[in-house]
């Protein structure tokens, strides 16, 4: 019988945090906070603290501010976005806890978007109504990752969990390879968190990182799982710069020129920052009878690029994308044809 | 519908200016940049996967590196 120690490197611990993006790292802040004499590990395919989507947000956030009426968002999401199948209890608690991680990230030393004087910045989202939206850098990681490690969180990085371990109907820890020697690590857990995000590779440009890998793993594993389907997602993608046109669904337009928004989604407010699935399903419309391709043509912008709220990385990061986008994208003027990618969130 | 092609066209590392900080390897989210540990220098291994994100451009300390995206590119679509 085989040893496990012959398998590959066994390594245990408390709590095992598979992924070292934003989830993962709050989940290791966190749970050190609740119990600071825990053994905390995490392990990233990647590089913790530059990992996953958190870099890629493009600095917005996007919360229930102080003077945003919850009941109201509650009631949008539900009846406009959710067609009354979102776990409303859960929707509730997650909405009201968002303040809360804004405030956790100014505390642990990410740079957040200041008025002159100080303040912290909110303003309208008009994605959906009762909601604030805010700028926070992107290297807002790297802050939380030195927080994770001062408290002793230690981390493994290069190593790409594909499974996990079971015994019974207990989940145990996870399995996973050093994707440069391809060494085979057993990682055995008390309790085993996924925080490897969603299934997007070569879909969206900024969200390649999400490969699948946990919620794959979970599903072999036994696990319930619920609103997968409903999580995921259709935006649309122009072809020319492969990201441009994530927001801005009411600028897509049929080879005859119709506006698919006012077509589809007639007198419609807000409907949140994805396509719509009105709208999703009147453009497969719109291709089958022949009246494709489908463009984007958003007004073009005022200024461009972020506010200058003492953001020094996003600003740095918006002037090169617009300068690649200039020197190697399409003409000015020249049509934008979309694709509709389908992500498959969590 | 063009022939599927990389994202990027190429990823320029100008090896003589670069410190060797591990910075770009670091900040790459698609494992696209391995390391030399011989020469201590990054070694561009997967440019199949890069998708122009920039975080390695923005993250160098001297600049010399720079990614070149292939526009338009090919996506996948659901119809």
């Amino acid at each position: 019988m085989a040893i496990l120690e012959d398998l590959g490197e066994v390594l245990s611990t408390d709590v095992l945090i598979i992924g070292g993006g934003i989830g993962g790292l709050v989940t290791a802040v966190k749970t050190k906070e609740e119990n600071p004499d825990a053994d905390v590990l995490i392990v990233e395919k990647q590089t913790t603290g530059w990992a996953g989507k958190a870099t890629k947000i493009g600095g917005i956030l996007a919360f229930l501010g102080p003077n945003n009426n919850g009941d109201k968002f509650l009631d949008f999401q539900i009846r406009s976005s959710g067609f009354f199948l979102n776990d409303q209890d859960l929707l509730s608690k997650y909405i009201h806890s968002s303040y809360r991680a804004i405030e956790d990230f100014d505390k642990w030393g990410a740079n957040l978007a200041r008025t002159p004087d100080g303040k912290l910045v909110a303003f309208p989202n008009n994605f959906a109504p009762e909601l604030s939206m805010t700028f926070i850098d992107i290297d807002l990681m790297l802050p939380i990752r030195a927080k994770a490690r001062q408290m002793g969180t230690i981390f493994l990085n290069k190593i790409h969990v594909v499974d996990l371990l079971k015994r019974a109907n207990k989940v145990i820890g996870a399995v996973g390879f050093d994707i440069v020697t391809g060494k085979f690590y057993i990682f055995r857990a008390k309790a085993t968190v996924l925080a490897n995000g969603s299934c997007g590779y070569k879909v969206r440009r900024f969200w390649v990182a999400g490969t699948g890998d946990g919620i794959a793993a979970a599903y072999r594993a036994g696990a319930e799982m619920r609103n997968a389907e409903y999580g995921n997602l259709y935006g649309h993608t122009v072809y020319q710069d492969t990201d441009g046109g994530m927001v801005g669904h009411q600028f897509l337009f049929n080879s005859k020129g119709e506006n698919l928004a006012q077509k589809y989604l007639p007198n419609s407010g807000p409907t949140g920052v994805f396509l719509p699935v009105p709208l999703a399903i009147g453009m497969e419309t719109e291709i089958a009878e022949g009246r494709g391709p489908i463009t984007f043509a958003p007004p073009p912008t005022q200024g461009g690029g972020y506010p200058k709220m003492g953001l020094p990385k996003i600003i740095d990061w918006s002037q090169r994308m617009a300068e690649k986008e200039a020197k190697y994208g399409l003409p000015p003027g020249a049509q934008r044809e979309i694709a509709i990618p389908l992500h498959g969130e969590t | 519908m063009t022939e599927p092609k990389n994202w990027v066209k190429e990823i320029k590392i100008d090896l003589e200016a670069c410190k060797g900080c591990k910075t770009c390897m670091n900040a790459c989210f698609a494992d696209v940049i391995r390391w030399n540990e011989v020469d201590k220098k990054p070694v561009v291994a997967y440019p199949e996967d890069c998708v122009w994100c920039l975080a390695c451009e923005v993250g160098c300390p001297v600049q010399c590196i720079e990614v070149i995206p292939n526009i338009p590119a090919p996506l996948r679509s659901s119809y």
